[in-house]
Parts: C-alpha cells; structure tokens; sequence
C-alpha cells in the first residue's frame, strides 16, 4: 500500500480527483447558490408581496383599533383572509397590534392570539421597517421564511403583518437538484479515477522500464535498451536513455581501456610514479618506482611520501615535498656502483587548493655517469695536452735562452721537442678520431680484406721491434682465414695497437703470439703477450678513454691512453668485440672477435 | 522524504476536498432559530375598562328642589348607579340654548333634578351612544363638560349639555322619565350634602352658569389606613414594551430603574412609586380631538389595565395638537391625592395622532384594609377664608372637594381626608390638618 501511494500512478490519480473535486465543488457550489438564491428569492418576494397585500387590507382595521380601540375585525375569517391574501402552503399568519399583542392568527393552537409576538423582525416592523429572515424552526427543523411587514397610516405604525412560510418544500426541490449533481459528480469521479490510472500507466510504464534499465546499468549491463512506446515526450525520454546507456558503455569501455594503459603504463614504465593524496601519504605507487625505493608496494602504500623519498642531505624534507622540484640522489647499492635517482615532485593543484603531490623517479646513472666520464675525459684531454705543452715550452724556452747552439742539447732538446709535438699530434687525432666516431662522422669503407695478409703484415711491421727487444714475435694461422668484410686501415690500426701495447709491457726474453682462426660465423684474433699483466681491478676500465693502469710508465711510453677505446669502437663498428684477459705476472691475452662475410669469403674462394 | 511529503499532502488534499464537498452537500444557509418562548403573555395589572367605565362624571349631584343639594362621586354605590344608568339615557331634540345662572337658579335652586359634571370637556362624538346625532350636535357644540336634567315644571324633563370651555349650551329631550329622575334623587339623598356656591361668569360669558358644588358641613371623616402593593417593574416590562426579550436595564445615581429597549423608555421612581413611560416612536402629529380619549383608554387597556375606580380628571388640548388624559383613582368617593405628587392612582398620558407618547401613572395599588380612625376637617367657611388668605379667587376655582392626602408607610399607606382645591390653571392645593398651610403644588400642568 505505501508503494503504491508512493508511485506517480497514485499521485496522477489524487490529482485528477482533487482537481475534478476541486471543479465539482465550485461549479456544484455555484450553481447550487445559484439555483437556491433563485428559489429563494422567488418564494421570498412571493411571501412578500403576499404579506404587502394583506398588510394593506388590514390597515383600515387596525386603524379602527388603534384609534378607536374597538377589536379588530379583519373583515371576516381569518383562514379565509388568510387563504385569499397568502397562498403559500402551510404559512402561519399573524395580524398584530403596535404594541407586538396578537390580534388575529391563522392557526392559533397555542392560543397566541392575545399575547406578544417577541420575535424580532415584529419588533422591526413595528419600528417602521419590513424585515425579512430565514430561521429554522427547532420544533419542526424546518427552515422557515419570517416575514414583517409594517401596517401604516402615513408614517405612523398601527401594527404588523406577520408571516412564518416554510421553506422546506423549496429545499425539498433543492434537495433533488443537489442529488443529481451528487450522483453525476461521484460517477465523474470514480471515472477520472480509472481513465487516471489507464493515462497515468502510459506514462509509468515506459518510466518503469527505465527504472529497470537503470538496475541493470548499475549491476553493469548496458546492452538492455529501452523500449520506445511512442514518439512523444515520453517517447523522447526512451531514446535518450538508450542513447545515454550507448554513449555511457562506450565512455566505459574507454575508461577501462585508459585505465588499463595507464596502469601498464605505470607498471612498466622505467621512471617510478609516486603519488600522495594531500596529507602527504602514498596513495599509489609503481613497480618501478617501489624497485627503485628498495620496498614493495604494499609496503609503501600509505606511509608519509617524506619517508619514502630520499632526499640530499642538504634539503629539508617537508620543504621538498612542499615546494616540489627536483633533485638527484645517489643510492649505494652494495659491491655495486652507485645508482644515481632523479626526483622530481610536482604539486597536485586544483583551483588553490593542494590536492596531493606527484613525485616522479628517474634511474639517471647511465646520464650521471656519462657526465661524470665527460667531466673526466675533460680532465684527461687537458692533462694529456697540458704535459706535452708544459715540456714542449720548456724546452723551446731553454734552446731559446741559448742551447740552441749546445751541439749536444740542441738536437736532443729538439728531438724531444718534436717527440712531444708528435706525441700531441697523435693525441689530437685519437681525439679527432673518437670524436667522430662519438658523432657518427665516422664512415666505415669495408673491403673484403685477406685477415691473414692483414695480420701477416702487421707482425712484419713489429718484427724489427720485437727483435730489437728480444722478444719472440710469432703469428699462428690455423687454418686458411676465409676474406672477411673489413675497413683495412681502421683494422690495422687495431691490431698495431694491440701488438704495441703488448710489446710495450713485455720484458726481454718475452713472448707476443698473434693467433687467428675462423670458428663458427666468426673469426677469432687472438694477441697473447707474457708481460706484466694487468691488475684484475683494472681490467673492466682498460677500454675507458684516457684510462692507464700505470700512467706513468704509459705516458712514458709514448702512449695517449686512448688506444684500446679506439679499437674497441673500430671492432665494434665491424659487428665484432673485443676482450681483454690478464693476469698479473703471467701476461695478457686480447681476443678480437669478427664476424664473417659470406660475400667476402665467396669472393675470397674464386680469387685463391 | 519530499515525495512522501507531497504525496501525503496530496492525500489530504483530496481528503479534505472531499469533506469540504460533504460539507457544502451538507451545508444549509446561517439561520437563527426560532425563540422557544416566542410569544410572551400580556401582563395583567389589572383590568380592562370600557371608555364610560373611566369616562364618568367626577361628580353627580342632586338637586333636592328645597334648597339642598347632595353628591355622589365616583367610588360610590351610587354614583356607580347613576353612571351605569346614564349610559342608557338619550337625549333628542337639541337645540342651542344659553344655560344661565338664571336658567341654573330656576331649575337647580328651586327645581329637581341631576347634574353631571365631568372631569374635562368630553367630545360630544364619544357620547354617541347616548343617542346624540353627531352630525348635528358637534357643529354647535363639539365638547361637553356637564350635563344637567330638570324637571321642567311642566310635567316632563328638560337637559342642557354645557360646555364650560366655549362657554356654550344646548337644550334637549331626555328620554329619562321623571319617576326614573325621582328614584335617583330619591338614592341620592343620602350622599353628602354640598353646598352650591354661583361663580361670576368671566367675562365674555355672562350666558353660561358656573357653580361649585361643595361639602356643605364640617364632615365627620375617617382617617383610613391600607396595606399597599407595588407592582413590579417586570409587569410593566411585559406589558409596555413590544419584546421584552430586547430589554435592557440600568439604574440611575438615584436608584431609580431605567429599562429601554432603544426605542422606548421607562422609568421607574421607587420611592415615588411612579412610572415614566416615554415611546420616542410615536409619530408626533395632531390627534384628533375626540380620539385622544379612547387612545388613552385602550393604551391602559392594552398595557396592564387599571387597578382601582380611576375617573377622567382633566383633559386638554395643546397647541400643538397633543391631548394630554389624567385619570384619578377615587377611594369610597374620594380621590386619592399625594404629597407633591407622589399619587396613589394617578395616571396620566400625552396622547399624539401616533399613539402614546408619555405616560405616567402610580405603581403602587391599595390592597389590604387595615383601620380607622375619625378625625375632622376645617368647615367649608374656613377654607374659603384660607383661600381668600391666600388671593385665590373664586373664579379661580376649577373644583373643591374632599380627598385622601397619601403618606406611604413603611407597609402600609395612611389615607386622610383633606380639602383639594383644584384651580382652573390645574394647579392643586391640599388643606386639611396635616397638609393645612402648606401650599403643595400638584404640578400636573
């Protein structure tokens, strides 16, 4: 019941029936007064003027009796008087004397006649003044008309006419009329009432569908739509819903797939994503960012971003955070090399108010270190150049204040004068050279080139090196090196570098063996030396430009420190690598790694 | 929770339109219901008389033929008789006639015969039951004060109608028979003797007798003491007033009772035991000369009636049309008269073309008889001199008789006689024992 007093069915169907009620009770009301007032007022001015009529015949008795105070002869009987002046059914007359006593009346069962009329409109008639009233007789219950009417004699009042007529008859009428405005009214009511609910279902029902609709949009399926009834407002409504109910499962199915990115984007993304609502606790968290903090999410989620973040030591936390911006920090991470962290932390604003912040983690090692290397190599290069200068000017100053002329010191100043500028020469072109191979200037011209005509050639090259040391320089070919694809000059220049510097650190009595042999799609150079050897520490830096494991016997010996960093980028431009094995002591063994070319090997085979 | 606000608005909405269409299905016009006690008895003061009961002679004197003279007045038996008797008398035959004091000396002194007198001049248009042609009779004489019947001494009878106030008389034929005429002389014997006493006619009217007729010895008189009733003033409520539902009262600084209903007024004066009645509805036109009377009767008729033997004392005319009616109550033949008018029985009335328009009367009537005592009153002779003593003109004199002087007890009323003089201006003297010397002054007129 209270459902259904709550629905719009039950509403439409109160407000038809409180709007016909409403109709009904002013046009009933109206009409109703209407026709009673003309009643009314038709049997009043009948009992009136009937009134106005015996009153004139009375005059001439009541004048008699006044002056003369003889009884008043009416002129006969009073029934007879009365039914010839008032035909109004049932009316009750009474003649009466100025000073309110009865005189005659038509029905005198209680002996009136004699006594005073008290009732007022006597009393205003008697005043001068015809007075009319509607009472209800609570004898009968009957609703009566009490007319008044003075008897006069030029302006002197000899008595009244008094007339009580019932008015039921007239209401009796009323009563019917009434009845047929009842009846027609309730059956215009009840019939509201049911065309109320047949027009108010017309309406609820496609409003129920979408009320279904809306259930099963909320539960998450939008693949319902509403039926559409008819082309109207309501109509209308329908196809909106079902056009909303689209427009909202295609908005969904994006959010999803947005939301979806944006966690795999989170998730993988190699910057860590930190956000913090506004009282500074992680609300969320990326993998990336939890790897980088050394924490699980879980373990993240939650706590103050102040505590998860590290900061410099020289910046205060809460202003950090507060302020944003962005700094770097160094985590050390064990045996390790130290792990360089960019933070950077954006506030979260909406309109003026902070809603939370945003701090983003960048791994930037690889860029720290390259600067800290750009920084070094700066260094080297100026104290790679400054040496030679320093020597060159010193001694250009001593043959400039006079040993030029020394047959001695002249030309050994000289000579070292030039080893120097020659020494400068050869460091700016190692750094020409890295510096375009840095640039990508550097063009590779590959030939197929004879490996072994290339190595055969470079140990005649060191041959007379090697025999002037006593060192035994020997080349071991295994087998017939297929031609391989090389730039021959940028190749010899590797494999010079490597039998200088084996010859460099080999002592006397020393060995320096070049070996070479194809294996698999590679070919494999091998420069083995029974030197010094070099430290194990030192071994992952030997390619690192400016880099010597003992730099004063390096630069003594002519050497710029940039050698093994230029054939490893040569070895590398050709698809090959290059490793370093040694062993303090006991000698080193470089082993450079080429691929083949079947083109070049082919070509090889046709010219053999 | 809105929704169910409305909704529940809603429902009582159509509830109450609901009631309200019962409710005008149900409704019937304002109506005032009929008063359960609507018709309210008249209340009886007293009773109802007919016009000739009150309109009588103040005074019937008989004329003996031998010098004497005696009188009945009203409250008497026999003056009761010949009142009632000369209702059936008429008269024929008249005839303008002067009644002069010759004419007067030649029936009344030496002659037989009654002589009426009344208290005012009565129109001769209210005397039609006496057998008067009207249409003849008013032209010549329109009023009449009294009216004598002689032996004519010729064997038949002879009467005048004279009218003191125009100064003129007309002869007629009673129909009276002269043993009738004996057998009242006869009754009236007995009454008290009163001495005739001429009156030089004023001047202009030397054709028109006036005689007092006084009592002749020192009466032997009682002094009478009664038990009195004071009507309450809810009689006359009742009866003066058209509805007397619409009364309102208050009481004066005086203690005296104010009762109106808007329009009409009444006063009452405890301690005077006097009614004020004042209707200001009254159309304030002339009335008819010979309707004031019977207006003034059927008034007292028609509220609360008379309480004792009242008889027309005074009526006049004003100038502005008015007629104003005095009727005294007589106690065995004397009128009852009070100290500054404070009467027992006195009733007067200021008759309008409309009606009544102010009334006055006694509220008090005599009940119980308690006792007697004798006592004596001053010879005629000597209020005569006390009159002269006092400049008073016997011209002056509209009649002398004896009364009753009222004093209100404390539940009783004492009655004793003393001579009234009442003068022809209407002024009222009282001389006797205890009113002797004192000149009290009626103020009637």
């Amino acid at each position: 019941m209270g459902r259904l007093f709550r629905s719009i069915r039950a509403k439409v169907v109160l407000v038809y029936i409180l709007l016909l009620i409403l109709v009904l009770q002013f046009a009933g009301a109206y009409s109703v007064r209407a026709i009673e007032q003309f009643y009314l007022e038709n049997f009043r001015t009948t009992v009136r003027a009937q009134t106005d009529l015996l009153a004139a015949h009375v005059e001439p008795y009541l004048a008699a009796y006044a002056e003369k105070g003889v009884p008043a002869d009416l002129g006969g009987n009073l029934p007879t008087l009365v039914s010839r002046f008032v035909s109004v059914i049932g009316s009750e007359v009474q003649v009466i004397d100025r000073n309110g006593t009865i005189l005659a009346a038509s029905f005198d069962t209680g002996n009136v006649v004699g006594k005073k009329n008290g009732y007022l409109e006597v009393y205003r008639a008697l005043l001068g003044t015809p007075t009319e009233t509607v009472r209800n007789d609570p004898g009968t219950g009957d609703r009566v008309q009490v007319v008044a009417v003075p008897v006069k004699r030029g302006d002197a009042v000899l008595g009244a006419v008094w007339v009580k007529a019932s008015l039921e008859p007239m209401y009796g009428v009323l009563h019917r009329i009434n009845g047929i405005l009842a009846t027609a009214g309730v059956l215009a009511v009840v019939l509201a009432a049911v065309l109320g609910a047949a027009l108010s279902r017309t309406i609820t029902r496609p409003i129920q569908d979408i009320i279904r609709q809306t259930d099963a949009m909320a539960k998450g399926d939008f693949t319902r739509r509403v039926r559409i009834y008819s082309d109207d407002e309501i109509g209308q409504l329908g196809r909106a819903f079902n056009h909303l109910t689209a427009r909202l499962q295609k908005a969904l199915a994006d959010h999803e797939e947005e939301r979806e990115k944006l966690a795999s984007v989170l998730a993988n993304m190699q910057d860590g994503v930190v956000a913090a609502d506004s009282r500074g606790r992680v609300i969320l968290v990326n993998r990336r960012a939890a790897h980088m903090l050394g924490r699980t999410e879980d373990a993240l989620l939650g706590l103050p971003l102040v505590e998860c973040l590290p900061f410099p030591r020289d910046r205060d936390p809460e202003d950090g955070v507060g302020a944003g911006g962005a700094w770097i920090v160094e985590q050390e991470e064990g045996a390790h090399r130290p792990r360089f962290l960019r933070i950077a932390i954006t506030p979260i604003r909406r309109g003026t108010a902070r809603r939370g912040v945003i701090a983003v983690l960048s791994d930037v090692t690889e860029q720290e270190t390259l600067e800290r290397e750009r920084r070094e190599f700066v260094a080297n290069v100026s104290h790679e150049l400054r040496t030679p200068l320093t020597t060159l000017k010193s001694y250009l100053e001593v043959l400039q204040e006079g040993v030029m002329g020394d047959p001695e010191l002249g030309p050994r100043f000289l000579r070292v004068a030039q080893n120097e500028t020659e020494r400068m020469i050869r460091l700016v072109h190692d750094l020409l050279q890295l510096s375009k191979i840095d640039s990508k200037q550097w063009r590779m011209e590959k030939t197929p080139t004879s490996l072994s005509h290339l190595l055969y050639q470079v140990k005649e090259h060191f041959q007379f090196q090697a025999d002037a040391r006593n060192i035994a320089l020997t080349l071991s070919l295994a087998d017939p090196l297929p031609p391989i694809s090389l730039d021959r000059d940028k190749m010899l220049q590797v494999f010079d570098n490597l039998l200088s510097n084996a010859l460099k650190y080999t002592g006397p009595g020393g060995t320096v063996s070049v070996s070479a042999r194809a294996d698999g799609p590679w070919v494999t150079v091998t420069v083995t030396d029974t030197g010094i050897g070099i430290p194990a520490e030192d071994l992952p830096r030997v390619f690192e430009r400016f880099y010597r494991v003992d730099k004063a016997r390096s630069r003594e010996l002519g050497g710029t420190g940039l050698g093994l960093s230029i054939a490893r980028e040569i070895v590398r431009a050709h698809g090959g690598e290059i490793v370093i094995d040694s062993e303090v002591g006991r000698g080193t063994t470089v082993t450079v790694r080429l691929p083949l070319d079947e083109e070049a090997r082919a070509a090889d085979v046709g010219t053999g | 929770m809105w929704e169910r606000v409305k909704t529940a608005v809603l429902s009582i909405l159509v509830a109450l339109s609901a009631a309200l269409s019962w409710m005008l299905w149900d409704a019937a016009p304002e109506t005032l219901p009929l008063e359960g006690e609507t018709y309210v008895p008249t209340a009886s003061i007293g009773e109802k008389r007919g016009l000739f009961d009150v309109v009588t002679p103040v005074e019937v004197v008989f004329h003996h033929g031998d010098g004497t003279h005696t009188a009945a007045y009203p409250g008497t038996p026999i003056h009761g008789v010949i009142a009632v008797r000369f209702r059936e008398w008429t008269f024929q035959g008249f005839v303008p006639e002067p009644y002069t004091r010759t004419v007067w000396e030649a029936y009344a002194r030496r002659g037989t015969g009654l002589e009426l007198v009344f208290g005012g001049e009565i129109p001769v248009t209210l005397l039609q039951p006496l057998g008067v042609d009207r249409e003849a009779l008013a032209p010549v004489l329109p009023t009449v004060r009294r009216i004598v019947v002689y032996r004519d001494g010729k064997g038949g009878l002879r009467a005048y109608w004279v009218s003191d106030a125009l100064g003129k008389a007309v002869a007629a034929r009673p129909n009276l028979t002269t043993q009738a005429l004996d057998a009242y002389l006869k009754m009236g014997r007995a009454s008290l003797r009163v001495e005739a006493m001429p009156i030089a006619s004023p001047n202009g009217r030397d054709g028109l007798a006036r005689v007092l007729y006084v009592p002749a010895d020192p009466p032997r008189v009682r002094k009478f003491r009664y038990e009195y009733r004071t009507i309450p003033d809810r009689a006359f409520v009742q009866s003066l007033f058209v509805n007397p539902r619409l009364i309102r009262s208050g009481r004066e600084a005086d203690g005296r009772m104010v009762y109106t209903d808007g329009h009409r007024t009444v006063q009452m004066a405890g301690k005077d035991y006097l009614l004020d009645y004042y209707d200001r509805t009254v159309q304030m036109t002339p009335v008819k000369q010979p309707d004031g009377l019977s207006m003034a009767v059927q008034f007292v008729n028609r509220h609360g009636g008379w309480t004792g033997s009242f008889a027309l004392a005074r009526l006049t005319q004003g100038e502005d049309g008015r007629q104003r009616v005095r009727f005294r109550e007589y106690l065995n033949g004397y009128p009852l008269v009070g100290p500054e008018g404070r009467d027992v029985g006195r009733m007067e009335l200021e008759v309008w073309g409309g009606g009544v328009r102010v009334y006055t009367r006694s509220t008090v009537c005599l009940e119980r008889y308690v006792g007697h005592e004798a006592t004596a009153l001053p010879h005629v002779a000597d209020v005569l001199r006390q009159l002269a003593a006092w400049h008073i003109p016997t011209r002056d004199i509209e009649r002398l008789s004896l009364a009753y002087l009222c004093r209100y007890r404390e539940t009783f009323v004492d009655l004793t006689p003393v001579w009234l003089l009442e003068r022809t201006t209407g002024e009222m003297l009282l001389i006797g024992q205890e009113a002797e010397t004192r000149r009290g002054h009626h103020g009637l007129e």
